[in-house]
């Protein structure tokens, strides 16, 4: 049979890009397939315009909210100046069991979400690989950490990650750029947390910023960052990590790449006779023409619940819930990071200290739960995240007053706030879990999917303890009026670190890929997206993605040159 | 449709006891008024010219003049109608409507009023800012964007604060007496 193409990836985001990138300077001719609309790397609507020329000052209107965009505008990069890149909720509709709310925050452009994440990159640790096994929530990862660290240096180089180098355990370092710098208050709080607690570290957040770009990253256009902090916007410097900014040029620049956009993938095409995929069917988002592509490979990185929904959606006889799904775990096993819990104050003192720039991070706070101190409340932990600032005009149409004083005020800089939320580790279990709905479609009659998820009472008391923590270590610094933070309204989604839904593992009775993020059943399908996950850590994510992302797409060209695909 | 056991809005309003020279709107006053109801006819409509002077006294009462223009003088009240009409919720154009019609009709004195007792009306509204009900809803919104109004516009970035669109690689810089803060905001 002759293929179109060797390779299609569902996907253009974090790890869409990162398989293109790898297939194509193999020298595989590669489709990359997106469901949304086209956009240019340097051709960013909003990008370097000035306040006064946003026509709503970066407000959109409630009613327009509600009506369109009722869930995606939770997410905290949602404005003005974003709105083209977030999907209209009210175009791709999902279902949730009442009082169960899942915040599912999908882009609307190539690129995906990496073009409005919050950059915040962390290596999972070997414990985090050994977690399953260990407490015997989920499967095993067939994995361990020794397998990714290769990756992780791999795609570090490439993407740019300023941080510090902290020998931690539980977070080993990654190769670095030089860190971003911590203002004198939080410098101090740094000093008087460590001196109080001999297993808890304050460090900068390492984030996919360049600080010290490279020979390699200058060559596609990126350059160091400028703290602008106007990310979500896009950024044609190329200061963070996206893949438009990055992996798609690398890609296009081999002339391997063939890159569609508005191409939403209905479902893979399974051949029974050989057991392999096909290719995909593919509906034009703007026309409504079907069309049918085949390809050696698949790589599906259309984000774990958008590529979970694309398998659920690959029904033959064979498999009658979802292609290569035989074991039944497909679409089980979502989890998303447990939030709403911290702290925040008032710092005294620093009246005469002030920065220059927008820093584009904060600092980070390892996981310590169950590592250098135990608790027999929840298995496994979180890392906080926050910072210290002054704040600006924003904020003070909250308080009271008016006039000459009110004005001269807010022409200063207010005292400084800090705060921190902690990012807490959710279990996998079987009973959270997506599948298609009976009733409900998309504008392209595709059926949407019914999530049902919830944390379970180990969250619960993990989110209570990070306020506790948050609380302690607030005051242990000297902070002013700290308040113990819990938002008992935080659902799962909402963090964006959704994984899990057709995982890793070492027995295919009981997962979905092996340890190279292949089928069990189908061998030409990798998922290389958060679905392979098969637990959650407390980092963020996706610098893991992109590590399990560039290992299998090696994986998968060897075997491609070996005839074996 | 009627609802003829509440009061009517014009009810309400004719109740109320104005303080300080009659401009006032005493807390009993704002709270009648919160619980009014409206017919609707503030939905298809913008603001008349008392409308706009009173949303300018407000603004102005709220970020005079000083080495800077005052929120008019920039513009603020201009974007305040682009914002009734393309930003605003209907409900939120309910409330501000009514808080502007309640002005118009019943505190006929403000517009004419010395400045020192409009700026006593304002400040009185603002000391209760944090108070619940639509009129503080009000002008909790009206006074959300002034500022917006304001400090977005290129004066008020520029001029009132420090507007530094590429500041290079973050670092920290002593605050002097001259410093101003920072006009970008995180996220903008």
């Amino acid at each position: 049979m002759k293929y179109e193409f060797d390779v299609i990836v569902v996907g253009s985001g974090m790890s869409g890009g990162w398989a293109a990138k790898e297939f194509c300077e193999k020298g595989f001719k590669t489709l990359v397939l997106d469901r949304g609309h086209a956009q240019e790397h340097g051709d960013y609507k909003f990008e370097s315009r000035d306040p006064w020329d946003l026509p709503n000052a970066g407000k959109i209107n409630d009613d327009v909210k509600q009506q369109h965009y009722a869930t995606v505008s939770k997410c905290y990069a949602f404005q003005e100046q974003t709105q083209d890149f977030f999907i209209k909720d009210s175009d791709y509709p999902y279902e949730t069991p009442e009082c169960k709310t899942f915040d599912w925050i999908r882009p609307a452009s190539v690129g995906g979400k990496s073009l409005m994440w919050a950059r915040q990159s962390y290596r999972f640790s070997p414990m985090d690989f050994e977690a399953n096994k260990k407490d015997g929530f989920g499967t095993d990862w067939p994995v361990r950490y020794d397998d990714l660290a290769p990756w992780y240096d791999y795609v570090e180089k490439f993407a740019g990650i300023s941080g510090s180098k902290e020998n931690l355990p539980q977070l080993p370092d990654s190769i670095f750029q030089k860190p971003h710098v911590m203002t004198a208050p939080e410098k101090n709080l740094k000093t008087r947390v460590e001196e109080t607690y001999k297993g808890r570290k304050v460090i900068m957040g390492r984030v996919a910023q360049l600080t010290e770009p490279t020979e390699e990253q200058m060559e596609l256009g990126r350059g160091q960052c400028q703290s602008r902090n106007e990310c979500h916007r896009g950024c044609s410097w190329g200061g963070y990590f996206s893949s438009l900014a990055a992996t798609l040029p690398a890609a296009e620049r081999t002339g391997n790449m063939t890159l569609k956009a508005d191409a939403v993938v209905h479902s893979i095409i399974h051949d029974e006779a050989t057991g392999k995929a096909l290719g995909v069917r593919v509906i034009d988002a703007k026309t409504g023409e079907k069309t049918t592509i085949t390809a050696r490979v698949i790589f599906m990185c259309a984000s774990t619940l958008s590529t979970t929904q694309i398998l659920l959606n690959s029904q033959t006889e064979k498999y009658p819930t979802g292609i290569g799904n035989s074991s039944g775990v497909l679409g089980h096993y979502l989890m998303d990071h447990v939030n709403g819990g911290g702290a925040r104050g008032r710092i005294e003192g620093y009246d005469n200290v002030y920065f220059k720039g927008r820093r584009p991070t904060g600092l980070y706070i390892p996981r310590f739960r169950n590592i250098t101190e135990p608790t027999d409340k929840f298995l496994r932990g979180y890392g906080f995240q926050g910072g210290a600032g002054r704040g600006g005009w924003q904020y003070a149409h909250h308080r009271k007053g008016i006039g000459v004083d009110y004005k001269n005020s807010i022409q200063k800089p207010s005292s400084w706030g800090i705060s921190f939320y902690g990012f807490g580790e959710m279990l996998p279990r079987y009973e959270n879990a997506v599948r298609l709905s009976k009733t409900s479609v998309d504008k392209h009659g595709i059926p949407a999917l019914h999530i049902d998820c919830a944390y379970s009472d180990n969250e619960l008391k993990m989110r209570e303890d990070m306020a506790d923590t948050a609380t302690e270590i607030l005051k242990a610094a000297g902070v002013k009026d700290v308040e113990r933070q819990v938002n008992h309204d935080a659902k799962p989604g909402i963090v964006i670190h959704e994984v899990g839904t057709a995982r890793m593992g070492r027995d295919p009775a009981t997962s979905y890929l092996n340890g190279y993020n292949q089928s069990h059943e189908v061998d030409n399908l990798f998922i290389t997206d958060g679905a392979a996950f098969a637990s959650i850590a407390c980092q963020n994510p996706s610098l893991t993605f992109m590590a399990f992302t560039a290992r299998a797409a090696d994986y998968a060209s060897e075997h491609l040159k070996a005839g074996v695909l | 449709m009627t609802n003829l056991n509440k009061p009517s809005r014009r009810t309400v309003i004719t109740g109320i006891t104005a303080l300080m020279g009659g401009l006032a709107l005493s807390d009993t006053a704002l709270a009648a008024l919160d619980t009014a109801y409206s017919n609707g006819d503030h939905l298809n409509r913008s603001f008349d010219r008392d409308q706009m002077k009173t949303i300018a006294v407000f603004m102005d009462a709220i970020l005079p003049e000083t080495e800077t223009p005052s929120a008019t003088g920039v513009g603020a009240d201009k974007f305040f109608v682009h914002a009734y009409q393309i930003i605003f919720s209907a409900k939120q154009r309910k409330i501000i409507m009514e808080f502007l019609d309640h002005m118009k009709n019943d505190h006929t004195e403000f517009l004419s009023a010395s400045h020192s007792d409009q700026i006593k009306l304002v400040k009185h509204v603002d000391d209760n800012m944090l108070n619940s009900g639509n009129t503080y809803q009000a002008y909790r919104l009206l006074k959300e964007f002034t500022l917006i109004g304001f400090y977005r516009s290129e004066v008020g970035a520029t001029e009132e604060l420090d507007y530094d669109p590429v500041p290079g690689p973050f670092h920290e810089v002593p605050l002097k007496p001259s410093s101003k803060a920072t006009a970008s905001v995180i996220f903008t």
